[in-house]
């Protein structure tokens, strides 16, 4: 009755039909216990680990002795102090800020008094247009989903995925991504998302508050991820356009996460009362 | 043993991927590896060889990314159709088919990713990058597909050679 053409033409556009539908199903239900993605990130985790940790090591020996010896440990001295010291004038600008506004009315402290677990990054999402990171931490060191992931720097993700010694961990620059975000200067609220590039935008900013280049966008602590106040990077380009009520605004995060190697997973911080 | 042997290719570019291009930024933007490995068996193996190591590279690297599940084997699957059936029309041998086919799969692959971006309203969808990354790959893919098909070819001609010398032995 068909020829053998249009039959084929006709399987062809069933396959991608169904195609489409598995593809918008599965896009739904991504993290809905996928025992396989666990059992592939403790399989394929295990040998990227040991790839990353070779890199370093040839890394490290090429700068220590290859270039200046006590030039290249001066500098990661200095490395070291420094983002303890960027990380020190946040917190003091932080509380700076909050101290001159009215916080006798409200009553609260926040305290990031919770533990941290050091982690080392271990490989990298394989694809180009999302951004996530595996790190040696699973399961067994208390590691759970949606534990916050940061730096002395900024913030860097969010837990999304735990194996018993391994975890994925969702980069804010990932596409998925979204964190409640305020400028610190004025408070206005956003939420910070990831476009897949190495910078984010702040979204839903209203129009009647001023931004500037190089404002600092900071955690707001209300998506319940993040604690309050952590640093994620500053106003890189605002775009007004002619209508619309929100800002579009390009952020450029603090972490440079082409160079992150360690980072800190927040296993519980406490806001107290 | 063939079979083994595509697999370890796969796993091999899979944490090449992973781990040493993402660490060293002359190669940032760099295309898919796996690409380069399901054109090799679309080119070059029958079907009963290649499906199975398809859908296995496919399905791993749907668990390893942070998207939706399915969408890598749906590329490496349509990806392996039009290559057999692009190899009736053409010389598969010649150095100028497999200097197109290569970056035509990474753009393949691109183009699915970023219809499934808009089809399926998943996530962010900004333009100001989208160019970019898909020419970085595409020009990536033009310098080192065909050296990377010719080199996956010998050695796995070569491995199969050995292999039979073995068993004959």
């Amino acid at each position: 009755m068909f020829s053998k053409k249009t039959v084929m033409i006709i399987g062809i556009i069933i396959l991608i039909s169904v195609n489409i539908i598995f593809l918008s199903v599965s896009s739904k239900y991504r993290y809905s216990a996928y025992s396989s993605g666990r059992v592939i990130l403790n399989v394929i985790a295990p040998f990227q680990d040991v790839i990353t940790d070779t890199m370093r090591f040839a890394k490290n020996v090429w700068r220590h002795y290859f270039f200046l010896v006590s030039a290249a440990r001066e500098n990661d001295n200095l490395k070291k102090d420094l983002s303890r010291h960027i990380q020190k004038s946040n917190e003091y600008h932080e509380i700076e800020l909050s101290n001159i506004r009215l916080r006798n009315l409200f009553d609260f402290r926040q305290n990031m008094a919770g533990k941290a677990v050091v982690a080392e990054v271990t490989g990298a999402d394989p694809s180009p247009w999302y951004r996530t990171m595996v790190i040696n931490k699973g399961k067994s060191d208390g590691i759970s989903k949606g534990m916050p992931v940061v730096i002395p720097e900024g913030i860097v993700g969010q837990v999304i995925d735990t194996g018993n010694n391994y975890s994925r961990v969702s980069l804010i620059i990932d596409r998925d991504s979204a964190v409640d975000a305020l400028v610190q200067g004025n408070r206005a609220r956003g939420i910070v998302k990831g476009i897949s590039s190495d910078k984010c935008i702040l979204k839903y900013v209203v129009r009647r508050h001023d931004i500037g280049v190089g404002d600092i966008i900071i955690t707001s602590g209300f998506d319940g991820v993040f604690p309050k106040g952590l640093p994620i990077g500053f106003v890189e380009k605002i775009s007004q356009g002619s209508s619309g009520l929100f800002h579009e605004i390009e952020i450029t995060p603090y972490a440079d996460f082409g160079k992150i190697e360690e980072v800190l997973v927040l296993k519980s911080f406490s806001v107290n009362n | 043993m063939n079979y083994l042997s595509y697999i370890l290719s796969c796993l091999v570019l899979i944490l090449i991927q992973t781990t040493v291009i993402h660490d060293l930024p002359l190669f940032n933007g760099f295309y898919d590896l796996l690409i380069v490995v399901v054109i090799f068996l679309g080119l070059y193996r029958n079907l009963r060889e290649s499906l199975p190591v398809i859908l296995l590279a496919g399905f791993i690297m749907d668990n390893l990314y942070n998207g939706p599940f399915g969408l890598y084997m749906t590329v490496y699957l349509w990806l392996f159709a039009c290559i057999r059936w692009s190899s009736v029309y053409f010389n598969v041998r010649s150095i100028l088919f497999l200097a197109f086919i290569v970056p035509a799969g990474v753009l393949f692959e691109n183009i699915i990713f970023l219809g499934s971006f808009a089809m399926l309203n998943s996530g962010s969808f900004h333009h100001s990058g989208i160019y970019s990354v898909v020419a970085k790959q595409i020009i990536w893919a033009m310098i080192t597909g065909p050296a990377l098909i010719m080199l996956l070819n010998f050695s796995h001609s070569t491995w199969s050679r050995w292999f039979n010398m073995k068993i004959s032995v």
